[in-house]
């Protein structure tokens, strides 16, 4: 007889499973991390340089010049790159954010030498030619002026300015104006300083086979692509404001946007998972205390949550909401009233109980499935760490208890180190 | 190729299982087959609020979320025109939480008041950050007002107005909940490392006893045929001058569907595409540009969206993309061409079947149209599609009778300044 009053028993949660990647190096020295694992024919390979926003002269230069890879290189044009993509149902992502940019293939396997000899092209022979690159930066102009209508786009740059000072890479300053500043011969410089071999990882990820490993030597290796550069560093220091309350006016707004937070320690503190479980009590999951409180007990917003965002070299803790112009004020009455709360109570046994178990779960689900894993991996080796940060992270959750939680919310969320910016109308 | 095995209950309510050994995880996914266009004209965006409600509680369960927090589980749902699907995911040991939780949550609501107050709040912020507060936000609603005279497709599942949400009652939510949520209204899925007479098995133990209800059978009108063209323009506070082309189009399970799917591709589905190559590239008419189908079960809309580029007129960019629709009507599309976006259908199935919540919810969405083996065919119905038949229906989905255009300008410059 089944009795619904009393859920079913909890059983222990299946134990964190990591395949280990075979690690090997291409005859140029490019590493090779290969996640061997899936059901289906295909492969997702990343091919990471060291080329995000970091490295960049000027504003969107290390942006730009990811995403316009594909718009032709010395043996093909923009039209046959797209072609020998879309004919094969396969697809190139260019990705970049502050320290990385990455082109990203997702292929069926019986296309791999078709896809990568055109992906090799784009990453050895990229041109930028002027036709294309305009009509791509018109198209760019038209996204960042639909962004910069959004309130929420509007809190999240004035946020990252004030948290890591206006010329720091992490801060988003970008302006209208520096599209007009772009041209094919930046791009052509910064693209020929940062895409080479040994500014190049590789990851390999789903059932891959011998000639799978072999097309990525015969495109990417030193046949094809001998060393001729090295690697360059540079150095930013973090400048934040002194200031802690913005506003940023949005005329004729419904709702406002919020973000709040402070720059944390990051992973190689000690206190760096406590802090996450810390962030996941007060908003990072459904139950957590924000969205109980300020949506689901108040109604004041659809979604608000806190988060942790390790980069490599800063850490940084957040609160974002969008909120009912009437009701922001009450909104953040409610957000100080639970970060006192974190600092001056402990967390009941129970609730620390359910935010253990839904990390945990959490955790088994970055594992799920290779191109999960994949992404999991690909989090450590950009900064150089093994999966023992993920063990480290399971034995925090497993361990830490509500004493310790208060004493890392006394000493990092205390209300009067956080910066507020918000962005609305002048009503709310 | 997905395989499952399906059982149906006495209570009706259809039960499928697909395994998927290469996950540590189970989806547990709930489609009921009640969406906004079986909604009351006057009472509009009930099917997503109602959705807002299943989780307020349940007759057995007062809180949904925090016992399956407690097993490391996770959970959403949505709401579209023709269904409203809830699904969890959990780490397989605690697969029985799953059934405990949505068995009694169809089996009776709590029915709080304080959820429903709650909840409205909840929905409104949402109707707010979604269609109100974004750049372009409203041109859902009134595209599809535009389109549709009759059908219920003619109002957003948000709702068509906020005072539709506000002045839900208890009495409504009760009223829907015994009218739409019935095992005999619903498909389960369970896919993951399941065994599955075990599934069948706990789905027996928790659903079994739910009684089976009276759901009216679903009789919507139909939407008239289009006979003359239709246009609306609107002027609103966004960067760029928009244009949104729509046609009506063949349903779901109809025999144009999927050639138009193909139309839609051809114009529009990846970067080698030929309103992207022309258009955007070539003669730098739009910033953007997208040609898509709505994908209803009912005749929907296939839509051209895009946005000008600073200083071109709307007549010319919208007489440039009729160049391109009378293309597709006057030549055949070549062999290699059509190959294209057969093969890019074709991959993009494989990549659907890598994720076993993925599979969960398409076969649940399969089976309410009617057979959950469906999944297994869309590889045969795209490759049977040739250039004629692409031609064909071309010729009948692009006129003028059959089209509504939303001009959507941007205000100018001196009234904004007022």
């Amino acid at each position: 007889m089944i009795n619904r009053n009393n859920p079913p028993e909890v059983k222990q949660n299946s134990q964190l499973h990591f395949i280990e990647p075979e690690v090997w190096k291409l005859s140029n020295g490019i590493p090779v991390w290969g996640l061997n694992a899936g059901s289906q024919e295909l492969v997702k390979i990343d091919l990471i340089f060291e080329a995000g926003t970091w490295y960049q002269p000027m504003n969107l230069v290390a942006g730009l010049c990811n995403a316009f890879l594909n718009q032709g290189t010395s043996k093909y044009s923009a039209q046959e790159i797209a072609e020998a993509f879309d004919y094969r149902g396969a697809y190139l992502q260019l990705s970049a954010d502050q320290h990385f940019a990455s082109v990203s293939v997702l292929v069926l396997n019986k296309y791999i030498d078709e896809v990568l000899e055109v992906t090799a092209s784009v990453v050895q022979h990229a041109i930028f030619p002027d036709r294309e690159i305009n009509a791509q930066i018109g198209k760019k102009k038209q996204q960042f002026m639909i962004e910069n209508n959004k309130v929420k786009t509007l809190a999240q740059k004035k946020f990252s300015q004030v948290l890591f000072g206006m010329n720091h890479p992490y801060s988003n300053s970008n302006q209208f104006s520096d599209y007009d500043r772009i041209n094919s011969e930046q791009l052509t410089t910064f693209y020929q300083s940062f895409y080479h071999p040994s500014n190049c990882m590789v990851l390999l990820a789903g059932k891959y086979n011998g000639t799978v490993v072999a097309a990525l030597e015969q495109y990417f290796g030193a046949s094809a692509w001998p060393v001729n550069r090295k690697k360059l560093s540079f150095q930013h220091h973090l400048n934040p404001s002194t200031e802690r309350n913005f506003f940023v006016e949005k005329k004729d707004g419904l709702q406002s946007a919020i973000r709040m937070g402070m720059i944390v320690p990051n992973r190689e503190h000690p206190d760096f998972h406590g802090l996450n479980v810390l962030s996941t009590v007060l908003g990072g999951y459904f139950g957590s205390r924000l969205m109980t409180n300020i949506r689901e007990d108040k109604g004041y917003t659809y979604g608000i949550g806190s988060a942790i965002y390790s980069m490599p070299k800063a850490a940084y803790f957040t609160i974002s909401t969008e909120v009912g112009n009437d009701v922001t004020r009450a909104a953040l009455h409610e957000i100080y009233a639970e970060l006192d709360h974190l600092c001056n109570d402990l967390v009941p046994e129970e609730e620390l109980q359910v935010v253990k178990n839904y990390m945990m779960g959490e955790l088994l689900r970055s594992f799920d499935g290779v191109f999960a894993m994949s992404a999991s991996l690909r989090n450590l080796i950009e900064v150089g760490l093994g999966y023992d940060h993920y063990r480290d992270l399971a034995n925090t959750i497993t361990h830490i208890n509500a004493e310790r939680l208060r004493e890392l919310a006394q000493k990092y969320l205390r209300k009067e180190s956080i910066y507020e910016v918000i962005a609305g109308n002048e009503t709310c | 190729m997905i395989q499952f095995e399906k059982r149906i209950l006495d209570n009706g309510l259809r039960v499928i299982v697909h395994v998927d050994e290469t996950t540590p995880m189970v989806a547990v996914n709930v489609a009921y087959d009640v969406g906004s266009r079986d909604e009351d004209p006057e009472k509009t965006g009930f099917a997503h609020l109602f959705e807002h409600l299943m989780f307020g509680g349940s007759k057995h369960i007062p809180n949904y979320d925090t016992p399956l927090q407690k097993v490391g589980g996770d959970n959403n749902a949505y709401t579209t025109n023709d269904l409203t699907n809830y699904y969890l995911t959990v780490p397989a040991a605690n697969i029985e939480t799953g059934f405990w939780l949505e068995s009694d949550r169809m089996l009776e609501l709590a029915f709080s008041k304080k959820s429903l107050d709650v909840q409205r709040n909840v929905v409104i912020e949402e109707f707010k950050q979604r269609y109100l507060n974004q750049p372009y936000g409203d041109v859902y609603p009134l595209a599809r007002d535009l389109a549709y005279t009759l059908h219920p497709y003619r109002w957003p599942t948000i709702g068509k107005e906020i005072s539709h949400i506000e002045n839900a009652t208890l009495a409504d939510v009760k009223a829907f909940f015994y009218r739409h949520y019935a095992p005999n209204n619903a498909v389960l899925t369970v896919t993951g490392p399941v065994n599955p007479d075990e599934v069948f098995r706990l789905a027996e133990n928790w659903f079994g006893p739910i009684p089976r209800r009276d759901v009216p059978l679903r009789n919507l009108p139909v939407e008239p045929v289009q006979t003359a063209f239709r246009s609306k323009v609107v002027e609103r506070d966004v960067p760029f001058d928009a244009l949104y082309i729509s046609f009506h189009m063949d349903e779901k399970l109809g025999p144009d569907f999927v050639t138009t799917d193909l139309i839609s591709d051809v114009l529009s589905n990846g970067q080698s595409s030929r309103l992207y190559r022309k258009l955007v590239i070539e003669q730098r008419l739009f910033g953007e540009l997208d040609a898509y189908i709505s994908g209803d079960v009912d005749p929907g809309l296939f839509t051209i969206a895009g946005k000008l580029i600073e200083g071109v007129s709307m007549e010319l960019a919208e007489a440039a993309v009729w160049n391109e629709l009378y293309a597709m009507q006057q030549s055949l599309v070549e062999e290699r061409e059509l190959q294209k976006v057969i093969n890019k259908v074709e991959a993009n199935l494989v990549y659907s079947e890598i994720n076993y919540l993925n599979k969960a919810m398409a076969l649940a969405a399969f089976e309410l149209l009617g057979d959950a083996n469906l999944i297994n065919r869309q590889n045969e119905w795209y490759r049977a599609v040739t250039p004629a038949r692409l031609q064909e229906v071309a010729v009948r989905l692009f006129t003028r009778e059959n089209c509504s255009t939303l001009y959507y300008f941007k205000k100018k410059e001196n009234d904004q300044s007022k």
